[in-house]
């Protein structure tokens, strides 16, 4: 196959104005932001501050301020600055000699960069991290066991008059989340906005969300399923030992009788789930969203109920539709014996480098060095790494290979899911000289 | 005398070891084992490059040895003849197996017996997740009987429909979750969760602790649980013995989940009220 040539726009200043910009900041992913750069700086100012973003949104302002394009080569390697061309024959080295090659961190491109990537671990027969995080997958494995009620976002907005927050903190970690989607819009359904809707708190650890909800159950911390099971029991006419709901919930049956008689009386319901806030570990996650959603299921007996997990920013939910729809899987994918085959012994990248399960692996605008404990940061060394990212960091600074590839959303446009499975057409605020992950990717595919 | 396959090097990568059964290798020469392909990570490798070789599978016995953590799939699919792993193994040993017997005397990975139908594993170590299960397809055993003299992690049990296991140690959390029927005996202590969405099947919790049971489990009556007393002959005959005088020992009886079928059973030996 011929390999495609990049082209190179020239580089322009920031001056435009630009609307319906698409932020990843967090899993709201808005896409009715205004930037305007206010000064005629130049595509390479690493400032923050010469962009105004509006409406102002504190996560978005970090997003932005994350994408903001580092002077230096496209290309490295093993620190020494090449040409794209040179760079992709030496990743075509590394993947020709690895056995089991890993493409990992891929949430936070484009679904089409993520295509290339699922195409490049089947030609080269390595494994793919095909989600977002360990906890996004156990909700996703708790949805396959359990079954999903739930609707997009835009449908909450229009219907929702009871919003039930369980264990989540949006008014923190998704800061218009109440604006757009779940409080304050005015809907078809609930005209009047606010004042039409009635905003439910139940968690175990009280948050800034807490203090705006017309009613809130606090329950003994880490007891999700058992008051999960306790409310499912009520909906389904389970007769229950008073003292045992007291002891293992902290909260009496009688609370929980009043919240079931509540939630029976609405006329559109939604739950929204943190499952990266509260759980000790993603075991927990996949049991308390499993619970969450069977629960849904039955409020689904009387009226209408929907849920909702409120994902972290980035396109994991277009990685876990990309994987699905191009190999009929989702997970952790060993592409080894030439079908995939899904992985369950292993949560991670972490955990297969860890135990050197791996012998190369490629990481796409991610730096997973920054989770990791700095023990575990040698482990990396054994194996030749090459990393597609933006800026420098710990992870690329340690690279093989490293290509510095345009943002998404900032200098590079793409197709990223909402959580709730909707399609959004991201479209670059800037241009850039760098080619976006796609064309690298697409590159190495060639090659391959 | 049984086929003997030895490590020859520590592998870090996967070894897929899921075809090398018994029955296949029987008729062959150790020259002829050798040549087998081996998949590890992509690659096809020659058996005889990481297993040393000598004896014959003729009588249906295959010992490995060495370090096999990271081979997965050993007697998957086994029908009949004996797996003896004198080491420990990695994920899906015994997966799907029909029938004959697998003793891995030290640990095993996750998904031991993972959808199993028949035969026996018995693990001298401790297992990791899903013993009995299988999560790629959802899917628990369907009969045979899985002794672990060491622990296991989480969702032991899980979607078990039929058969029979036994662990000493202690068991994580979601042991016997959403049940069709079956045993799980446990010895040690269970983490939360048990039972969850049960319809039918029993767990045994022989751990004087006080057991965690959900709200939707109700509390029944305190007896002799004397299907004990036919269950651990059968177990002891593979090799895990448990005191006889537990099938004469009153236990609670809870019943559950009430939000599935319900007709699930969970026997504790700590009398108290599901503290
Ligand atoms: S709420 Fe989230 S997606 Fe929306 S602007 Fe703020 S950080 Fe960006």
């Amino acid at each position: 196959m011929a390999e495609p040539t990049i082209e190179t726009p020239p580089t322009v200043a920031l001056t435009d104005h630009h609307s319906d910009v698409v932020c990843m900041g967090c899993g709201c992913l808005c896409d009715d932001l205004s930037t305007q750069q206010r000064s005629d700086s130049s595509s390479d100012s690493a400032d923050p501050g010469m962009l105004t973003i509006l409406p102002a949104c504190s996560l978005a302002h970090e997003w932005f301020a994350g994408l903001m394009a580092e002077d230096g080569p496209a290309c490295l390697v093993r620190g020494r600055p090449v040409s794209i061309e040179e760079g992709t024959a030496a990743v075509r080295a590394i993947l020709a000699t690895a056995k089991r090659p890993l493409i990992a961190g891929l949430s936070n491109t484009s679904v089409e960069a993520q295509r290339e990537a699922v195409h490049l671990a089947e030609r080269w027969r390595g494994v793919l991290m095909g989600h977002a995080s360990p906890v996004a997958a156990r909700v996703h494995r708790a949805a396959q066991a359990a079954g999903l009620v739930t609707s997009t976002l835009g449908e909450v907005r229009q219907r929702a008059d009871v919003v039930v927050l369980w264990n989540a903190d949006p008014v923190v970690t998704h800061p218009r989340h109440f604006e757009r989607y779940s409080l304050h819009p005015k809907g078809r359904f609930v005209p009047r906005g606010r004042k039409d809707r009635q905003l439910i708190w139940i968690g175990s650890t009280p948050c800034a969300s807490s203090e705006l909800a017309d009613i809130k159950v606090i329950f003994a911390p880490g007891r999700d399923v058992e008051a999960l099971s306790v409310l499912q029991g009520i909906l389904n006419g389970v007769e229950l030992d008073e003292k045992m709901v007291l002891r293992q919930t902290g909260v009496s049956p009688d609370v929980w009788r009043d919240l079931s008689t509540t939630l029976r009386q609405a006329r559109y319901g939604a739950v929204f789930y943190d499952p990266n806030l509260s759980p000790e570990s993603a075991i927990h996650a996949e049991h308390d969203a499993r619970a969450l959603m069977q629960w849904v299921t039955l409020l689904n007996e009387t009226t209408s109920f929907v849920f909702h997990a409120l994902t972290e920013g980035g396109n994991g939910s277009g990685l876990e539709q990309v994987v699905a729809w191009t190999t009929g899987r989702s997970g952790i994918l060993d592409f080894g014996s030439g079908v995939p085959t899904v992985l369950t012994d292993v949560d991670s990248a972490q955990d297969l480098i860890s135990r050197r399960s791996v012998d190369a692996a490629l990481f796409v605008s991610s730096d997973p060095l920054r989770e990791w404990e700095p023990a575990e940061w040698r482990r990396l060394g054994f194996i030749p790494t090459v990393v597609l990212s933006n800026s420098s960091t710990a992870t690329s600074s340690s690279a093989t290979v490293w290509f510095r590839t345009a943002p998404l959303s900032y200098a590079a446009g793409g197709t990223v899911f909402r959580s709730d499975g909707v399609a959004l057409r991201v479209r670059p605020i800037t241009s850039s000289a760098l080619p976006s992950d796609e064309e690298i990717l697409r590159r190495l595919v060639c090659l391959a | 005398m049984a086929l003997h396959l030895t490590t020859r090097t520590h592998w870090t990568l996967p070894i897929d070891l899921s075809g090398e059964l018994p029955g296949l290798l029987a008729p062959l020469s150790p020259s002829e084992v050798g040549k087998r392909k081996l998949l590890v990570g992509r690659e096809q490798v020659d058996l005889g490059e990481i297993f040393s070789i000598s004896g014959s599978a003729g009588d249906g016995v295959v010992v490995w040895e060495g370090d096999l953590s990271t081979a997965f799939g050993i007697g998957h699919l086994l029908k009949e003849g004996q797996v003896t792993v004198r080491g420990s193994v990695g994920s899906y040993c015994g997966s799907q197996m029909k029938g004959g017997s697998i003793v891995v005397e030290g640990s095993a990975g996750t998904s031991v017996g993972a959808a199993m139908a028949g035969g026996t594993i018995h693990v001298l170590g401790s297992c990791g997740n899903d013993v009995g299960h299988d999560p790629r397809r959802g899917v628990g055993m369907t009969g045979g009987t899985i002794v672990v003299d060491g622990s296991a992690g989480t969702h032991v049990g899980r979607t078990i429909r039929r058969g029979t296991i036994a662990v000493r140690g202690s068991v994580g959390e979601g042991a016997v979750m959403d049940a069709i029927a079956g045993t799980v005996i446990v010895m040690g202590k269970s983490g939360r969760n048990a039972g969850s969405g049960m319809r039918r099947g029993s767990l045994f919790l022989l751990d004087d602790a006080p057991p965690e049971i959900l709200p939707t489990f109700q509390r029944g009556r305190s007896l002799k649980p004397l299907i004990l007393s036919l269950l651990l002959p059968h177990l002891a005959s593979i090799g895990f013995k448990i005191d006889p005088s537990f099938a004469h020992r009153d236990m609670r009886l809870y019943h559950g989940d009430m939000l599935s079928l319900g007709l699930g059973e969970i026997f504790s030996v700590h009398q108290g009220d599901g503290e």
